[in-house]
């Protein structure tokens, strides 16, 4: 399954949830972590829709993920770090420190975050780069 | 019992609550009318206006009771954030966004837009917020 793929599988297998679609949404625009085999391999679980039979499916453990963040086994920026973890608080609810988190995001990852939290209260972009 | 609870605790807190029912009181600072207590009843969304009480805790029947106060939200979730942005207390970002209504999903984003330096009015918070 090429990145494209994997985020059409991911978008589909959150729809109809806004938290886990802004969460989704936020690692996707970000654009760092899908493109990473030692994250796609070890945390993205794929398989087909049970309803239609034929629609691919992808769902990311966050909880490994962020112990794996954690543990220091997911080198990455700060930046990418603080994505990882807002995404994951977003998605799955897991608790994040938002005066670490937020403080230290540049420009583009504020304004990212800030589209997935409305997203996350039900307004949902139309902006093609989050999307 | 609420009688009971209200002359030995509202004297002296500023919010009190029945142990037996979802009710609250808190002292009438105002006092129109010979109140001495506001009594709320505990919603899933909020506070909601019952009657106001005397020093005794007697019901004022038939006292009208204006906007102000009538019915206050649940603010668990703004106070979860807040203290997340100012002391770095871990908030699961899935149950605090997803609960906030309209005027506090603004709040928040105002509030995330100051944490990363772009102070309210700012020409780069207005881009930031719009992007």
């Amino acid at each position: 399954m090429n990145t494209d793929d994997l985020i059409a599988a991911l978008r589909a297998c959150a729809a109809g949830l806004y938290p886990l679609e802004a969460g989704v949404g936020l690692l996707i625009s970000n654009g760092t972590f899908l493109h990473r085999d030692d994250f796609t391999s070890r945390f993205i679980e794929t398989g087909t829709s049970i309803s239609d039979g034929t629609t691919p499916m992808a769902a990311i453990d966050w909880e490994a993920a962020i112990t794996a963040l954690q543990a220091g086994e997911l080198p990455c920026s700060g930046g990418e770090r603080r994505i990882l973890l807002l995404s994951a608080s977003l998605a799955d609810g897991i608790p994040v420190d938002l005066r670490d988190t937020v403080t230290g995001l540049d420009d583009r990852n504020t304004a990212l975050l800030l589209t997935a939290i409305r997203h996350a209260t039900g307004k949902r972009p139309e902006d093609s780069r989050y999307r | 019992m609420i009688k009971c609870l209200f002359a030995v605790h509202c004297r002296r807190l500023p919010y009190s609550r029945s142990p037996s029912r979802a009710i609250a009181a808190t002292p009438d600072v105002a006092g129109h009318g010979g109140s001495a207590f506001k009594v709320y009843e505990q919603t899933s969304k909020g506070l909601q206006w019952i009657k106001d009480a005397d020093q005794y805790g007697e019901y004022i029947d038939g006292k009208w009771k204006g906007n102000t106060g009538y019915f206050i939200p649940n603010l668990r979730r703004v106070l979860q954030l807040a203290a997340g942005l100012a002391a770095g207390i871990p908030v699961d970002l899935r149950d605090a966004v997803t609960g906030l209504d309209n005027d506090n999903a603004a709040r928040l984003l105002t509030a995330i837009g100051l944490a990363t330096g772009k102070r309210p009015g700012s020409a780069d918070t207005h881009n930031c917020l719009r992007s």
